[in-house]
This record gives structure tokens, C-alpha cells and sequence, in this order.
């Protein structure tokens, strides 16, 4: 291949995103050259935009002048149009999903370049959005303030008609989700899933032409990106680093650790848990109220270098996925920490669906896996704190997440596109 | 000797054994227990998982690899080599809590009833909730004799596998032989070590974690259903031997007994009166067919049956609503009752 690839990734060092920084390791251990059109000036959705990763000899950063994610899609096409004749092979990267957009539009302008389309995340349908969606009704009846409200037939029509317009504005959104994502299918020509689970969701409507366009790349770990030496402690740290919310929560973590403290009282002397980012109110009240405050530390977003230090400074990780069952039985979401801890070498605590990818790696691993018990968290606790549990880690199954594994898989395809 | 010989089924449960078998691996406890697991032809990667712990540790796990026969041949086949004093059943989709188990081995040390009854938890896990089942109304550590007791403090409650850890020899003496390649055989193991059963003890630890929720589980209602022939197979056998065995029980264990017998006669009649709703012809047939089995081989089980409303009402109307609709039927009835009530 004689160009340079396009990369058009919204989010990419130093803004300090999951999705940039899967493309940053990626691209870092790629043989091949990349530009990549991104924009550093927006840290929506992040965690800043300050980053300093080492500086990557093949892959150049095209930074966008605008913050606006609108007017970022027409500076890349028209980026494209003074370009394209440097470059045969782009690589689209949700989310967000604006840069399939983009892709759908470089393609008409060049139909012989290879497009590439990378999915972090389903762009229609997605089983979390879908589980977040409820029907704020100011009608409904949670809203009435007397008996006379609540058998009153104008609310009870209003509320009626509330619920359709609102499930109307929804299929509307469906739609229009469905219909780009079908039309990415469509024209790119390769898509990249972050595992099997991911893809079969979002392809099961699809028919084979558009499967066979389907490969599989890992989430990957950088092993220069870690500390050399880190420091131990005496006590057990137990650490989680990322976005917590209301359906990604540590509820069930929390709820077991203050039963372990109801039986040990000296509890804070042996062990110590970290939050590192976000984290809904309502586990924070429950911090306070359980009287975990010794054991239990919130504290800031860090860096994704800080946070690489932490994970490997830890004893243990936990990795909390939603709980989606009702949605969906499986969980289809790689979290990209997982790659990360694993490079850690630390031993990771799962709390995840029992079905779907992070089970499956854990399983794989040898590491903790629990489901949505407080028991069977709880018991697991007990086990490392009292009973010495240990791990015997697939160290050999690790490599599979290395980056430079995960980037010869990817220059292997893209060796044979064309 | 060892204390406690816990006889783990395995059957294509690779996703959760290893949650099972670390709950027991206690380190104070080790010397004192046996884990037997027991492969029935498991077709994933159980077999190995079993292996490594057996490698791992050698004097407490025991593995017996053998071909498919069902839960009850897992039991079966436990029993025939198991050496400790006491012996439970673990299902391998299911954990123990270690804390308490750690407590409860070291109890069992000093213990010679022959039953010890204790506490568990229903595990919903895909939604998180956790509900423990109890006893109120026992005594802890009293030691209770079983043909003497008043059954009124067992609060409709029953001794299952979940919840009882049996002197290996009353189960030997019971010649307890469950069914093989036949779902529900845990009945058989509530109801036939009875006979032998002379005393127990409750004691008040939360041991067992029942896993809740798995489609594939037998306990889940439309699979009532579609293996309902099992269940009635199960029910025909302990009928019989309740028959045979009748002149034999002491009046409190006969008594226990015909509870026991109520509450799975119940569910029996529920899987066509209020479960079902598929092949309303043939399970309308088999209904009947059961209610004159029952009429013939007991008349007082037979009655008894008429306490519940939706039998009652079912027999009353020649069970033609299950040939309808056992659903809607179930509905009518429910509400009938509320109004009536």
C-alpha cells in the first residue's frame, strides 16, 4: 500500500475518551501511517482534553478548527476534497456515530476508497439507551396531587396521548438510527466489531454479503503506557476506574462491603476500596449513610496515565457492567478498561451479566466473575479477605489484548484490502 | 473421617462451578470435608474445571466422570463413595455462603443428630434480589424428636436438599435410590429418608445460595409443564411408597409425610390447572386420568386435595377448564374467590 490511511475519529488524544484512546493504542502499534482527522478543542463527552500520551512516529493528528460536532462534519469532508488523492483506505470510528456520516459522504465523493467502518457501540437500538428511555409524563398519575386528579378522564386522556406522541417521537428517533446504521452496512466496505457478541447483535437482521463484510478486533492494552515499579500497599486496594451512573452502578458492591463490616469491624484496617470518576448520588448517599466512609474512597476523574498507575498500583480491579437483562440477555458491551486492566496485571473482579463478552473474558482469565448478587459478591469479598483466595491468571489468553497482537491482526486485514 | 460429604451434580455448568466449588474451600475447613463432584456427561468444559480442582486439591475433592443418568443419578452415585459423617447435596449452579459454612463445619464437628436443619437464600440473580427462607418458629439447637415434635412449629415449611444435611447412614438405612433420568427426584430425597429419621436440630446459619432464574432450570414454570410427565412419574412412585411404608411410619412421621405429599400434589395439579397453556386436550386427559388414580389409590390424600380453591373448583367442573383454558380458568377462579372472600 503505497498512501497513507485517513482515521476519522471525533474523539482522540489528547482528548481523554475511550474511543480515542482504542484508536490511539491501535493505531501506535500499527505498521502502517495514519492521519487522523479529529479535533481537541470540544471535551463533551470526556474526560479533558489535556492528555500527554508519548507522540506516535506514524500517525499524524488533523485537528479540526471547529468545537461543533455539526460543523466537524463538513471541515472533514472538506478536508477530504482538497485530500483525496492522498489517501485509499479511511477508517470511520463511532461514537459518535457523525463519523460514519462523514464515511457515507467520502464515499460518494471517491467510490473507489476503501471504507472501513469501526462501531464502538451499536448506533440504533443500543440496549443500554434503550433501558435508560422512560416516559416522562406530566400527566401521568405520579404527578396528581388528589384522588380527584387521578380518576379525572381529561388527565387520563391527556396522559393516553402524551404516551403516543412520545412513543411516536421515539420510533422516529429509532428510525432515523436504523436507517444510518443500515446505510453504513451498506456502503463501508469492511466494519470492525470490538467482539462477536457486538456484531451478531447489531448485524442479526443482515443478510450474508453484509456479515462477510464483519472482523472482530479486541479492545487492546498498551504494555509501555504502564509504569515500570509501583508501589504495593499493605492493605488490600480494590479499585474501580471510570463512569458509574444509575444503571452502571456499584450498589450491590457497596451493600456487600457494609455487611462485611457489620462482621468485622476493624474492616478499614485490612482493606480499602477506590472509586476513580463518576458515580451516581444515590451510592455515594449510600456511602454515607452504611458508615463506609473508612473504607470506602470517591475520588476524582484522573488521567488515562494516572489511571493505568492505579490499576496496576491495585490488587484488584472491578469491572461493574449494567445489568440489561431485561433488554437484552446478553451483555454485548467490551468495556475498553477491561483491555486495560488486563495490561495491568492485576487480578480483576468482575461484577457482570452472567451471558456476554466480559464474561467470557473473565471466564477465559481465570478471574472473579459474579452477577447481580449481593451474596455472591459478598462471599467472594470474604474469600480474598479471609480465606487468601488466589488467581492463577491465563496469562496466555492475555496476549490476545495486547496491542501489538490486536494491531497485527488489523494490518493483516488491511494487507489484503485492495 | 471426614465431617461432611457434599455431593455437587455437574451437568454442563462449566459458567458457574467454579463459584460453587471455591465456596467450600475454606482453608480451616479442608481436612474436614469431602466434595464430591460428580460429571453426568457434560458436553461443555465442566469436566475439566472438575479436574483441576481434584489436581489442586487432592485430599478433599473427589471426582466421578461418568455417562449421562440425571440429577438423581449423581446422587445415587455420591452416596455409593462418599465417607463423611454428614452428607448434603450442592448444586453446582448454586454456592454455599463460605463464612457460614466455616462456622457450620466446625459446629457438625460436635453434632449427632441426624438431621441438621439450617437456613438459605433464594438468589434472582438477573434481578438482583435476594430473599432468605427461615425458620420462625424453631427452636436453635434444640434437639427435636421426630415422632414426638409438634409439626405445627415446621410453619408449613418442609426439610428439601437446600436447607438439610443428613447423617450419611439415615440415608443408607432409608435405601434412598432416586430415580434416574427424571427431573424432580429431589421429592424422592425429601420424603424417603423420613422413615429412618429419629431426631433433628435447626441451627440458625444461612448457608445455601439457590440460583434463581436460569431458563434452563426445571423448576421454572413453563418447564413444569413440558416435563410434567416427570413430575407425575415422581409423585406415582412416592404415592406407592407412602402406600407400602404407611404401617411402618410413627403418626408424626406419617403425618409429615402426607403434608409433603400435599404441597407437591398441589403443585402437581397447579402445572395443569393454572400453568398450562399448550395441548389442552391431552393435559385435560392426563389431569383426569391422574384425579382417578388418586381417588382410587387414597382416598384421604385424595381429599385433602379439596382445601385448594382451584382443585376443588376444577374437580367440581370435570377439569373442563383446563380444556379450555387452564389460564383464564385459574383467573375466574382467583377472582371468585376474592369476591367471595
Amino acid at each position: 500500500m503505497k498512501n497513507r490511511i485517513l482515521v476519522i475519529s471525533w474523539f482522540y488524544p489528547p482528548v481523554n475518551s475511550s474511543e480515542g484512546l482504542v484508536t490511539y493504542k491501535l493505531l501506535k502499534a500499527s505498521k502502517y501511517e495514519y492521519d487522523v482527522f479529529c479535533q481537541k478543542g470540544n471535551a463533551s463527552w470526556s474526560y479533558g482534553n489535556k492528555e500527554k500520551l508519548p507522540e506516535t512516529k506514524n500517525v499524524k493528528s488533523i485537528y479540526a478548527k471547529t468545537k461543533e460536532l455539526s460543523e466537524w462534519i463538513e471541515e472533514a469532508v472538506e478536508y477530504f476534497q482538497e485530500n483525496k488523492d492522498k489517501y485509499d483506505i479511511v477508517m470511520t470510528r463511532s461514537m459518535p456515530p457523525e463519523s460514519h456520516m462523514i464515511g457515507l459522504r467520502l464515499k460518494k465523493i471517491k467510490p473507489e476508497i476503501k471504507w472501513i467502518a469501526s462501531f464502538g457501540d451499536p448506533i440504533a437500538d443500543n440496549p443500554y439507551v434503550k433501558l435508560s428511555i422512560s416516559y416522562p409524563s406530566p400527566h401521568s398519575r405520579a404527578n396528581c396531587k388528589s384522588f380527584k386528579g387521578v380518576i379525572s378522564p381529561k388527565r387520563i386522556i391527556r396522559n393516553s396521548l402524551f404516551k403516543v406522541r412520545y412513543k411516536k417521537q421515539q420510533r422516529a428517533v429509532l428510525e432515523k438510527d436504523l436507517n444510518l446504521q443500515n446505510e453504513v452496512f451498506k456502503n463501508a466496505d469492511y466494519m470492525i466489531f470490538n467482539s462477536e457478541y457486538q456484531k451478531n447483535y447489531m448485524l442479526k437482521d443482515c443478510k450474508d454479503d453484509i456479515k462477510n463484510k464483519a472482523i472482530v478486533l479486541n479492545h487492546s492494552f498498551d504494555k509501555d503506557l504502564y509504569p515500570e515499579n509501583v508501589e504495593k500497599n499493605d492493605k488490600i486496594k480494590m479499585s474501580y476506574v471510570g463512569h458509574l451512573d444509575y444503571l452502571r452502578t456499584p450498589h450491590l458492591l457497596l451493600e456487600a462491603i457494609s455487611e462485611l463490616k457489620d462482621i468485622d469491624d476493624k474492616l478499614a484496617d485490612k482493606i480499602t476500596f477506590e472509586f476513580y470518576g463518576n458515580m451516581g448520588d444515590s451510592d455515594k448517599v449510600l456511602i454515607i449513610d452504611d458508615e463506609l466512609t473508612d473504607i470506602v474512597k470517591v475520588k476524582k476523574p484522573v488521567s488515562y496515565l494516572e489511571s493505568l498507575k492505579i490499576m496496576k498500583e491495585s490488587d484488584w480491579v472491578f469491572l461493574i457492567d449494567a445489568n440489561l437483562t431485561e433488554v437484552n440477555d446478553k451483555n454485548i458491551f467490551f468495556a475498553a478498561k477491561l483491555a486495560d486492566y488486563i495490561g495491568s496485571g492485576s487480578n480483576i473482579f468482575g461484577i457482570t451479566m452472567l451471558d456476554g463478552i466480559s464474561a467470557d473474558i473473565l471466564r477465559k482469565l481465570n478471574m472473579i466473575l459474579t452477577s447481580y448478587s449481593k451474596e455472591e459478591i459478598k462471599n467472594y469479598l470474604w474469600q480474598i479477605l479471609y480465606n487468601n483466595y488466589k488467581i492463577e491468571a491465563n496469562d496466555e489468553y492475555k496476549k490476545e489484548f495486547d496491542s501489538i497482537e490486536v494491531a497485527k491482526k488489523f494490518d493483516d486485514f488491511v494487507s489484503k484490502i485492495n | 473421617m471426614k465431617i461432611l460429604s457434599i455431593a455437587v451434580p455437574v451437568y454442563n455448568t462449566e459458567k458457574y462451578l467454579r463459584r460453587c466449588v471455591d465456596s467450600m474451600l475454606v482453608e480451616g475447613i479442608l481436612q474436614d470435608i469431602e466434595i464430591i463432584l460428580v460429571n453426568d456427561g457434560s458436553k461443555d468444559g465442566s469436566i475439566n474445571i472438575m479436574n483441576e480442582y481434584k489436581n489442586k486439591y487432592p485430599e478433599t475433592v473427589v471426582v466421578i466422570d461418568k455417562e449421562n443418568g440425571g440429577h438423581g443419578s449423581t446422587i445415587n452415585a455420591a452416596l455409593k463413595v462418599a465417607t463423611g459423617k454428614y452428607f448434603r447435596v450442592l448444586d453446582s449452579d448454586d454456592w454455599f455462603d463460605s463464612y457460614n459454612f466455616e462456622i457450620f463445619i466446625n459446629k457438625l464437628k460436635d453434632e449427632d443428630a441426624d438431621l441438621v436443619i439450617t437456613n438459605y437464600r433464594k438468589e434472582f440473580i438477573y434481578s438482583g434480589a435476594s430473599v432468605e427462607v427461615n425458620w420462625q418458629s424453631l427452636e436453635e439447637d434444640k434437639l427435636y424428636d421426630f415422632n414426638t415434635f409438634d409439626l405445627n412449629v415446621l410453619d408449613k415449611e418442609y426439610f428439601v436438599m437446600a436447607n438439610s444435611t443428613y447423617k450419611l447412614e439415615v440415608l443408607k438405612k432409608s435405601k434412598l435410590e432416586l430415580m434416574e433420568k427424571t427431573f424432580y427426584v429431589d421429592m424422592q430425597y425429601n420424603v424417603m429418608p423420613i422413615i429412618c429419621l429419629k431426631n433433628f436440630k435447626f441451627w440458625k446459619l444461612d448457608i445455601y445460595r439457590y440460583f434463581i432464574g436460569r431458563p434452563e432450570q426445571s423448576m421454572n414454570l413453563q418447564n413444569f409443564v413440558k416435563n410434567r410427565k416427570n413430575h407425575e412419574k415422581v409423585m406415582r412412585f412416592l404415592i406407592e411408597y407412602y402406600m407400602e411404608n404407611k404401617d411402618k411410619y410413627s403418626d408424626n412421621q406419617r403425618e409429615y409425610v402426607k403434608q409433603i405429599l400435599y404441597y407437591m400434589l398441589t403443585t402437581h395439579y397447579y402445572i395443569y390447572c393454572v400453568y398450562a397453556e399448550k395441548d389442552k386436550k391431552q393435559m385435560y386427559n392426563e389431569i383426569k386420568e391422574w384425579d382417578k388414580y388418586l381417588k382410587q389409590r387414597d382416598q384421604e390424600l385424595y381429599t385433602m386435595m379439596n382445601d385448594i380453591g382451584q382443585i376443588r373448583f376444577n374437580r367440581k367442573t370435570k377439569f373442563i377448564g383446563v380444556r379450555i383454558s387452564s389460564k383464564n380458568t385459574s383467573k375466574i377462579v382467583t377472582t371468585l374467590g376474592r369476591l367471595k372472600r
